[in-house]
């Protein structure tokens, strides 16, 4: 049963304040997924600053807002133009383009916007039971658990990031080093600041965010603006209805996405684009309707769709109950909240229980408004896509040097922002990944002083570690994450050349 | 392509990392009990030069996909440099608006920065882009400075010639 006193904070959501800010959340979360050129990661570090005058719970709800209402819009560009509006949308374009392409635009639609809304009600409602015990349990962590918790999300993060592991794994290794960059977080020596005042309290993880995931993407598009005009297909308001047999058809992977999408959400790494792809690739398998998939199944939009909005509620598990960020839209979320003076982590239930309650019954809330959103409106949102790109960049160009500007009102930080953007392009043509560096400058302090405490507890045994349950399982899948992936791989290509030989 | 891509990113990783260790050593390592401010630096500094130096030495894994798509791209797009003028224009120009904010200040810079965006981007025509210039500066104008009251750089040449 619901406590009263947890009911009453759920309903603190539907404060004046917060439901205004919830409703900008979602809308700009819904025009972010529309939108290709800026995903949900950079929109919040560019809305970080709106958050100041907000309050921590408010702010909290609006940038949560804006990743879950990206996981609805992105959908509409998939279906409509054939280009995903954000990476969790790339499965989309299978099957949903290819219904639009036989005139159920509508149809791909309104399944798309219903799946995002059963799942993601069930993602918050898993939220809702799963984060208290968790965050109960996780008030006897101490250092040696922290520090093995974020090593092992380092680790797991890289595994699922991008084509090369070894190449994710380095960005998450740089990420760290950026973090040791101004004072060290246990005895405030000031390090690597290269006599730069800027530099005294470390990077800035607004300029970076910014620069990593809006002006490199931006940068990118640049390239790629050839005046093609994209066509967008038109859908009238009728045609939104989907045919009982359609709805019925849905339903099962609707629910099946809902339960995988909250799974893979808590598991370090890009849990939206993972938990849609691997909705899309379950779907595919065992459907009845097997033969149409590539062409016009429905359940490849409904299954992947909702997978990817209750991966957001499962990706924030982690951090209510832990205080640790596992991806990108959720390191915005924990800088929000160390911008308020809040401390995330597992005391954040009893010691701001309107933020933790107040997000999660945010939630609810906004699934409503983004089902109101995308389904009657889905005409005006769709539009939206016919913005030129090149009046676009510039624009987003633009509230990137104010949203870096405007954190701590300094020069240094645009600057920042330019080096951190050119590095990110330039990281995008070798194909390396920006979630695991952005991931390990985050965690970076969390994780040497944590070590350096635990050191300090066990008088630099580390067998001590081993002797705490908890961080020994931890290690040890951190462990076997590291040595088994290239074993695997090993013994692949050994039994490739086996067969070569035989051949 | 991709093989000659690692090899030289992995070059370049190597030598931050070493210059990464040579500064980390600086600081003081302390001991396992009770480790000082060069300790992790230390360690990742190494881990670092390790893992670049793999990227550096690994073999190509075969046919990978990326090469394909890769390729496909370059077919489509315009080859050569001209793929990199856009950006490459682009990251002029934020320089330029950067060095500009303090002296012109926000409102004008950003229509400088806007208008110079756009005409990069390769619109021919100036009516529309300066129309959408001046809308969007005006409007991130008042609801960046009036309404959140965001302290942009009002610009010093402006308070001078105000004078």
């Amino acid at each position: 049963m619901i406590e009263v006193e947890t009911l009453s904070f759920l309903l603190t959501a539907l404060q004046p304040q917060n439901f205004f800010a919830c409703f900008i959340g979602v809308l700009v979360g819904t025009l972010v997924g529309v939108l290709p050129g800026i995903g949900p990661t950079g929109a919040m570090a560019l809305l970080l600053p709106l958050t100041f005058s907000m309050g921590p719970t408010a702010g909290m709800i609006m940038l949560a807002g804006i990743w879950y209402g990206a996981q609805y819009g992105g959908s509409t560009t998939s279906i409509l133009v054939n280009v995903p509006g954000e990476a969790a949308s790339v499965v989309t374009t299978l099957e949903g383009y290819k219904m639009a392409r036989k005139g159920r635009a509508g149809a791909a639609l309104a399944v798309a916007a219903i799946g995002s809304f059963v799942a993601g009600t069930m993602g918050v409602l898993a939220l809702q039971l799963f984060a208290p015990p968790l965050a109960n349990a996780a008030v006897a962590f101490g250092s040696a658990e922290y520090f093995s918790l974020a090593l092992l999300g380092l680790i797991l993060l890289s595994n699922l990031t991008g084509k090369s592991y070894l190449k994710s794994l380095i960005m998450a290794v740089i990420g760290v080093i950026l973090s040791t960059v101004g004072m060290d977080p246990v005895g405030g020596v000031e390090r690597f600041t290269f006599n730069l005042v800027g530099l005294l309290s470390g990077f800035s993880f607004v300029p970076v965010v910014m620069g990593l995931f809006g002006v490199a993407e931006i940068l990118s598009s640049m390239e790629e603006l050839l005046s093609k005009k994209r066509e967008v297909l038109r859908v009238g308001f009728r045609e939104l209805y989907p045919t009982k047999e359609e709805l019925r058809r849905s339903l099962p992977p609707m629910l099946r996405g809902g339960i995988l999408g909250f799974l893979v959400g808590l598991v370090p790494g890009p849990a939206a684009t993972l938990a849609s792809f691997l909705s899309y690739a379950y779907e595919r398998r065992f459907s009845k309707h097997r033969e149409e998939f590539g062409t016009r199944a429905i359940e490849g939009v409904a299954g992947p769709e909702a997978a990817n909005n209750a991966a957001c509620a499962g990706g924030l598990v982690p951090l209510l109950a832990l205080g640790l960020p596992f991806a990108p839209p959720t390191a915005v979320l924990l800088s929000g909240l160390m911008i308020h003076g809040v401390t995330p982590g597992p005391l954040l239930m009893q010691n701001h229980p309107e933020v933790f309650w107040g997000v999660i019954g945010s939630m609810y809330l906004g699934n409503i408004l983004l089902l109101i959103l995308n389904l009657p409106l889905v005409g005006i949102f769709a539009s939206v896509t016919r913005i030129a790109l090149k009046y676009l960049l510039p624009a987003v160009l633009l509230l990137c040097t104010i949203g870096a500007y405007g954190e701590k009102n300094s020069i240094f930080d645009v600057w920042v922002m330019l080096i951190f953007g050119v590095l990110g392009y330039i990281m995008r043509k070798f194909d390396f990944e920006p979630a695991p560096l952005i991931l390990g400058l985050v965690l970076g302090g969390t994780m040497e002083k944590s070590l350096r405490q635990a050191l300090l507890i066990t008088g630099g045994s580390i067998w001590a570690f081993w002797q705490r349950p908890i961080t020994a399982v931890l290690l040890t899948i951190a462990i076997l994450a590291i040595v088994v992936p290239p074993l695997v791989k090993y013994l692949l290509k050994k039994e490739i050349k086996g067969f070569a030989m035989e051949d | 392509m991709e093989k000659r891509g690692d090899f030289f990113s992995g070059i370049v990783l190597a030598a931050f990392s070493v210059g990464y260790i040579i500064y980390a050593f600086h600081y003081p390592w302390g001991s396992l009990a009770n480790p000082g401010p060069g300790f992790l630096p230390s360690i990742l500094g190494i881990v670092l030069l390790i893992l670049s130096l793999n990227l550096v030495l690994r073999r190509p894994e075969g046919r990978e996909q990326g090469n394909s798509e890769e390729a496909a791209a370059q077919v489509e797009g315009t080859s050569g440099w001209k793929r990199e003028l856009k950006p490459l224009l682009t990251v002029l120009a934020v320089i330029v608006y950067i060095f500009l904010l303090p002296w012109i200040g926000y409102l004008m810079d950003s229509v400088f920065l806007m208008l110079s965006g756009i005409k990069i981007a390769g619109e021919r025509s100036w009516l529309k882009p300066l129309v959408v210039t001046l809308g969007v500066s005006i409007f991130t104008y008042l609801l960046f400075v009036a309404w959140l009251e965001v302290p942009l750089p009002r610009g010093e040449l402006i308070s001078i010639l105000g004078r």
